[in-house]
This record gives C-alpha cells, structure tokens and sequence, in this order.
C-alpha cells in the first residue's frame, strides 16, 4: 500500500487523466458525480477528483517526508546532547522540550503557521520543530542506555570530542530506534499536514491536497455530493494505515 | 399630453426649483424614462403624487420601462418573484416567521461599527431611516415624509413624519434626526458606511420640531442616498439615545421606530422580534413574531431549511445554495445589485505599475462562464469600473464590454516586456465564491506565458488587517455590497490614495489619477442626470483603460423561501422588510 502511494507521489502527475489543477473552463462542470470520463467525479471548480487525488500523494507525502526529517534530524541531536550530557544540560533543556509538548501539536502548528502565513515551507518547519522534542526524546531515552556502556567510556577515556563520542561512536548505536521513530513519527506527519490544511493553515487553495480538498467540499455532503470528501479522505486513510504497517514492520524486523 | 395634462404640469413646475424643473425637462425630452423620472424625480424633492402626474401626463412613450434592479426568472422550475412586486398574503391568525441568517453580526448590532449585511439587516429590524433606498434604486421616504433642495443643491431640507415614535413611547422630532447624525456614527469609523458617504458631522440643524436641514460643503444631486437605508449606520435613534451613547448599549435597548420590537438577543445565535403594535405604518398584515437565527456557516442554514426549521434563508450564495435552489419545490428571489468583487493591482511596482500588464490580465477573464460556473447563472458582466449598468447614469455608449481575448493580452505583455512571463500573489479573503474567483484567476493567468500567481486565502480579519491596503500583495480581490448609488465605489477606493496626499481611504491599487479626481468632483456635483452621465461615461472609458481593478461580474442577491412562505422582501444591499410577509395554504 504503501509503495503504490509512493510510485503514486512520483508518477501521480504523469499518469493523471486530467491536469489536477484544471482549466478554467472547468468550471462549467462543477460537483458532477463520478463517471466514464470523471472516475472519482469532479469539485466545486470542476477539476477531476481522482487526478487530483493521484496528485496530492506528493504534496502529502513530500511535505510529511520532509517534516519528519527535519524534526528527526533535530531531534536526534537534542536527544544525543541531553542523553549524553545528562545533569543539568538534561534539566534545562529536558524542562523546556516539557514544556513544549505540553501545548497540543495542531495549536501550535496553528499559532505558528499564522505568524509565518500558509506555505509548503512554513508547514515542513512548523511540524519538523514540534516533532523535534517528541524524538528527542525517545533518543534521550536510548542514549542514557548506551552512555552507561565500555565502549563510550573507552572513547572518553581515549579523550575524543563530545560531539564526536555523540555522533560517530553512540549515534551508530541507537540508530534502529531513530529510524523506527521516524516511521511512526511520519504516519503522525502525514495526519497533521493534512489536519493543518484542512483547518486552512496548509498550502494554497488550487494545489491539490486531500486535506484541503475534504474542508473545500465537506459542506456539500448534506446535499448528496460525497466524492470530493470520500476519495481523499479513503486515501489519507489507506496512506496512514499503509505507513502504520511499514512501521511495525521494521520494528519488528530490528527486534528480531 | 391634452391640455388639462399641460396645465397641470405647468402649475406643478411653477412649484418646483431648478433642479426639479431640469428633471421635468429630461422626462418631456424624451432623455430619461418615466421610471427614471420617478426615480430622479422623488430624488430632488418632487412629491411623489406630483412625479405620477407628469409621468402619467408624459405616458405616450416608453410605456414599457422595464423595472431596474428587481429580475423575475424561472431557475430549474422553481417559481421566482420580483423583490419589488412581491404579492403579500394575509396570514391567518397569530402567526411566527422564522428567518435564517449566516453567519451572525460581525460587529453585533451596533449602530457605529456596523459594516457587514447581517449586522445592518438586523439594525434594520428595529430601526429605520429617513429615506429607504429599495430594490430598485428608488429613494422611498420613510422618516422623512419629503424633501427639497435649494437651486444649489448644497442646501437640503427633510421634512419629519408626524405621529412617529419610538419603542419607548417617545415622539420622533427634528432634534433626534440632528442628534443621529451629529453624534456618535460621525466620529470617523473609517470601515462604516458613514465614513465614507461624508455626511459632515454637524451638518444636520434643527428648524423646527419636525424639519432637518443638512447644509452641505459642495452641492450633491444623490443627497437623500446619503441619509437613506444605503447609508446603514444612519438609522434614526432617539436624542437621549445618543447623549448616553457607549460602544455595544444599542444592544441594551434595540430602541427604535421600526415595525419590530426586539424581544431577545443572544448575540451570534438568535434574536425574536414582536410586532409593534403602536407602529405608525400600515402593519396590520404583519406576522406578531419572528424568529432570527444566526447560522455559523452556510451549510447549517441550507440544513435547517431542509429540515424545516426557518422559513426562508435571507440570502445564500449560488454554489453553497445549489441544493434549494435547484429544488423546484422552493421559491427563489433573486435581485439584480451593485456588488461586485474588485481584483485589484498594485499599480505602484512591477509589473502591474504598467497599465499594459493589467489590461492584459483583463482580457484573461471569460467573464460570462465566471458567472456561469461561479454564480450559477445569478450575475451580470461587469466591465472594469464600478458604474453598474442599472445605474440611471451609466453611460452605454461609453466603452465596448470587454471580451476574453487572450491572443491580445500575450501581445499587450510582450509589448511590455513581460513576454517570459512573471509571477505575483494574489491575495484575498474567505468570503462566497471569492477564493473559488481567486483560483479562477490564477488558472486564467496560467494560459499567458509564464504567469504565475501564488494564491493566499485570509479570514476576513486577517485579511483587512495585513492584506488589503498593505503594500505586500501585488494583487487581491476585496467585495463591494451593494449601493444605490455609485458615489462610494468611485471615491474612497479610487481616489488619490491618503497615503499621497488624496482622500481615497479604501485605495487598495494605490493608483492616483488627478484626471480622474477631477472627473469624480464633477461627477458628485453634476445638477443633472444628462450632464451625470456624460462624465459617467468619461470615468467608465478612463477606468476600463487604465484598470486599476477589475469588476468581473455583479451579483444578484438570492433569498430562499419555503413554497408557502411569501411577501419577503429585500434590497440588494442587505436589508430584509418582513413586515407583509405571511403563509398561504
């Protein structure tokens, strides 16, 4: 499931019957239900749901893809620097991450989306930072482990840098559970770019996004017209469950 | 016209001023029409009775004006009435209508700040004006009884209706019309009607008990425009109203002279209105209560109209409305109005500082599938300047519509230099079919070479606060409701900019034109419709060139009634009279 959405957010565009961002004389063929031509029927401007389904396995896929990466990244180095320095280092920046996390992710997405306005860039730093404590974290958690470990003390002993102890000797070492917090962390990703663009803070209204897609249309449901909402909701759905999977796979594959 | 006609248009034009004999003189030269004779003619003060004498007398021609302002079409079977000749029902013992609204007040009922439609539609419930500007651009008197003008038209008496009062018992005199529009609603809320019709504060004197004289610092043909329902923060309240005024007390009394008292408000949910019993119109057809809600979104109307919990939607939009107005079994009114969405550039930094690029971008649009496919067949084609064609002073043979040509907006840009094309942001608000329009624009730009627009959607808010008359958007689209004349769209939003030294407070393309302001000091002070007209025409040719917005269309106004539901009325602006509406069956 999930490699199909990921040949889908690579080739989506390409194979697309229609172009997703549709033409304006489109617009005369608003909210038809799906058809021959118009397998999964048409939105409000009249442009093809289902090329513009095939299109947004990109935006939600990159736009998540990136984020978690950014937050995995940052978050990976706050967990080395608080998991290896412990003390007070772990204290403060342990209280601040706490104090972070307290506040719920879509709030903050939202505070900081409307200081930085809606844009693709906005939304990749936004969720990066929030995640970032969330994986620092779990590394946190794996580094005390190994800290207490010879092979560190060995590497203190041989009086090698921090940062280099940190990257290149620890880092190796707890690297099964980033990239395990990093599957999870992506699932979660995809929920909150498409929640954020649902709620309006997300990308620009003609680019073709399943969240905004559902907040576009959500309103025409009581009169019947469900395909602009269904077929972008069933594919966050499929995405989300197929990322879960891939999740607990590796998981289980490190485990073993 | 026989002789006895003759006679007594002659003893009526002996009574009449320069400025309404010039009225009479365009209606027997065959220059306007009988209903734009009517029109212009309650306009300048003549009596009503008097402007049906010379009209009936002049009948020869143009027996077939056709109204202005008010369509009676049939939409996918369902019956559609005139707003204007709406047949009123008599109801049938007590009755309770029950009206949907959306969203709430944006400002609560507050007669300072009011600035959106469902705020002054309730304002209105309670409280009226001296003039009403209805449907069809007609200035009907309401408070004021009558009006006149001196030769000038910068002297402008109103006359009071005797035996009026307010909710609390207390009589309606000169000093409480005065006190309204020297008080309080004159303190500069740049966002208010007020502030941008420029009634000057103070200039409203008592004469006597029952008659107001505005004098004016230049001379105006539209004055009671500027005192009517068109000017929505001006409804009358009472002197002692004012003398305590604080910001949200309206919400504390309702006082008013209107046909509805208020009962209950909660403030972005409901209101009940009851019948005022001591009204001094003609009301004994009316419902004895009515119910308001307030839906937060369209989508919750259209349901609890569905669900038979209203009995008429005061207005929907054509996309979000679709279910009941396709429905055959509703009955849907429709108004032809003056709102109109302004696309506008900024014409102070590239590309559109050159008139060439915002021409270009004008012959993008394919303004009737825009009706079409945005507004569901409910517009008419706007071309690039704000005088609507229902106006009796646009000029027809000014300038040739505008038509979708796209070969010619490429050579426009490659004359230009833009021939590689450009990117820009365009930037507007949630507001109806106006993100829909934005993204419209943009797909209608892609057909150039090379252009490229970032579409930004804003709430309201924030949009107005950062956006609309901010430097940093290259282009946007802002609304314009409805007005029964087109003073405010061509002044605050086109003349000189305040931040280069002019008055134009709403100048979202920053385009200064001393051209053009001298064209609109001429058209404000024109003493005739012909002479109106003509620069009218000037202003049309000088803006559809230049193009420092584009009007693509202008939206009719749509109620949705339940089939036994009638007598509901509204103007394109906003207001809704419920007074002789009723049930059948």
């Amino acid at each position: 499931m999930t490699a199909m959405w990921v040949f889908l957010a690579i080739f989506g565009e390409a194979i697309a019957p229609f172009d997703p961002l549709g033409t304006p004389e489109d617009v005369l063929n608003r909210l038809e239900s799906p058809s021959a031509d118009n397998w999964f029927g048409t939105d409000q401007l009249g442009r093809d749901v289902f090329s513009r389904v095939l299109a947004g396995a990109r935006q939600a896929l990159t736009v998540a893809l990136a984020a978690t990466a950014l937050g995995t990244v940052v978050g990976t180095f706050l967990g080395l620097l608080v998991g290896y320095f412990g003390g007070l280092v772990d204290d403060i920046i342990g209280r601040i991450l706490d104090a972070f996390l307290s506040i719920p992710l879509v709030i903050t997405g939202m505070i900081a989306l409307t200081a930085l306005g809606p844009n693709t860039l906005g939304v990749i730093i936004v969720i990066g930072l929030v995640f970032a404590p969330l994986i620092a974290k779990t590394v946190r958690a794996a580094v005390l482990a190994e800290r207490q470990l010879d092979y560190v003390s060995a590497a203190q002993l041989r009086r090698e840098r921090p940062l280099h102890i940190m990257l290149v000797e620890i880092l190796p070492n707890v690297i099964n559970v980033i990239i395990v917090e990093f599957t999870v962390r992506l699932g979660y990703a995809i929920f909150v770019v498409l929640a954020l663009s649902f709620l309006g803070f997300g990308v620009e209204p003609s680019v073709p996004d399943w969240g905004l897609s559902i907040a576009d249309h959500y309103q025409f449901l009581t009169n019947d017209i469900w395909w602009p909402v269904l077929f972008p909701a069933a594919a966050i759905a499929s995405l989300v469950v197929g990322i879960n999977l891939l999740s607990d796979a590796i998981a289980q594959a490190f485990e073993q | 016209m026989n002789k006895r006609e003759r006679q007594q248009v002659d003893a009526i034009r002996r009574k009449s001023n320069e400025i309404q004999n010039h009225v009479i003189d365009e209606l027997e030269a065959g220059k306007i029409s009988r209903r734009e004779f009517i029109r212009k003619g309650t306009l300048v003060g003549l009596a009503l009775p008097f402007a049906g004498i010379i009209a009936a007398a002049c009948s020869d021609d143009d027996a077939a004006t056709t109204l202005a302002g008010a369509t009676t079409t049939t939409v996918a079977g369902a019956t559609t009435t005139t707003a204007a000749g709406v047949t009123t029902t008599q109801p049938a013992g007590p009755t309770t209508i029950r009206v949907g609204m959306n969203p709430g007040p944006a400002v609560g009922i507050e007669p300072v700040l009011i600035n959106d439609e469902i705020g002054l539609a309730a304002f209105g419930q309670t409280a009226q004006y001296l003039v009403f500007s209805d449907a069809e651009l007609n200035a009907v008197p309401v408070l004021a009884e009558s009006w006149e003008s001196n030769d000038a038209g910068d002297m402008w008496t109103f006359f009071i209706r005797p035996g009026v009062t307010f909710h609390d018992g207390s009589p309606l005199t000169a000093e409480d019309v005065a006190a309204t529009f020297n008080g309080p609603i004159a303190g500069g809320n740049a966002a208010s009607a007020y502030g941008t019709f420029g009634v000057e504060a103070g200039s409203a004197e008592v004469v006597d008990d029952l008659t107001v004289r505005f004098t004016l610092s230049q001379p105006s043909g539209a004055f009671p425009f500027f005192v009517s329902s068109d000017n929505y923060n001006a409804g009358i309240l009472p002197k002692s109203f004012w003398d305590s005024y604080t910001e949200g007390s309206y919400e504390q009394s309702f006082i008013g002279t209107g046909a509805w008292i208020n009962d209950s408000y909660d403030p972005g949910v409901s209101a009940v209105y009851l019948k005022n019993e001591d009204y001094w119109g003609d009301n004994s057809n009316q419902p004895d209560r009515m119910e308001v809600t307030f839906f937060a979104n369209e989508a919750a109307a259209v349901t609890a109209f569905q669900d038979d919990q209203i009995d008429v939607i005061h207005r929907l939009s054509a996309s979000g409305g679709a279910a009941l107005i396709e429905d055959p079994s509703n009955t849907v009114q429709s108004i032809s109005t003056a709102q109109h969405r302004q696309i506008y550039f900024d014409t102070l930094t590239p590309p559109f500082d050159d008139k060439r690029v915002r021409q270009a971008m004008a012959l993008m649009l394919n303004r009737p599938l825009l009706i079409e496919g945005l507004l569901g067949g409910f517009g008419s084609v706007g071309n690039d300047h704000p005088i609507w064609p229902v106006y009796p002073m646009w000029n027809p043979d000014a300038v040739p519509q505008r038509e979708q040509d796209l070969a010619q907006a490429q050579s426009l840009l490659d004359a230009a230099g833009y021939s590689d094309g450009f990117t820009a942001a365009l930037d507007t608000l949630e507001f109806n079919e106006v993100p829909d329009l934005a993204q419209l624009v943009q797909s209608s730009a892609a057909q150039l070479s090379n252009v490229d627009l970032t579409v930004g959607v804003y709430d309201s808010g924030t949009y107005y606060g950062d956006y609309w008359l901010a430097a940093q958007s290259s282009m946007g689209i802002v609304n314009y409701g409805h007005r029964g004349v087109p003073n405010v769209y061509l002044g605050a939003p086109l003349l000189t900019p305040v931040e280069q030294g002019g008055v134009g407070t709403w100048n979202a393309s920053h385009w200064a034109n001393s051209d053009y302001d001298a064209l609109f000091d001429q058209f404000v002070t024109s003493p005739d419709l012909e002479t109106q007209r003509g620069v009218a025409g000037q202003i049309q040719t000088l803006l559809n060139d230049e193009v420092p917005f584009i009007v693509p269309y202008y939206l009719d106004f749509i109620s949705v009634l339940k089939p036994n539901y009638t007598g509901f009325e509204t103007t394109g602006m906003g207001h809704y009279i419920a007074v002789n509406s009723g049930f059948t069956g």
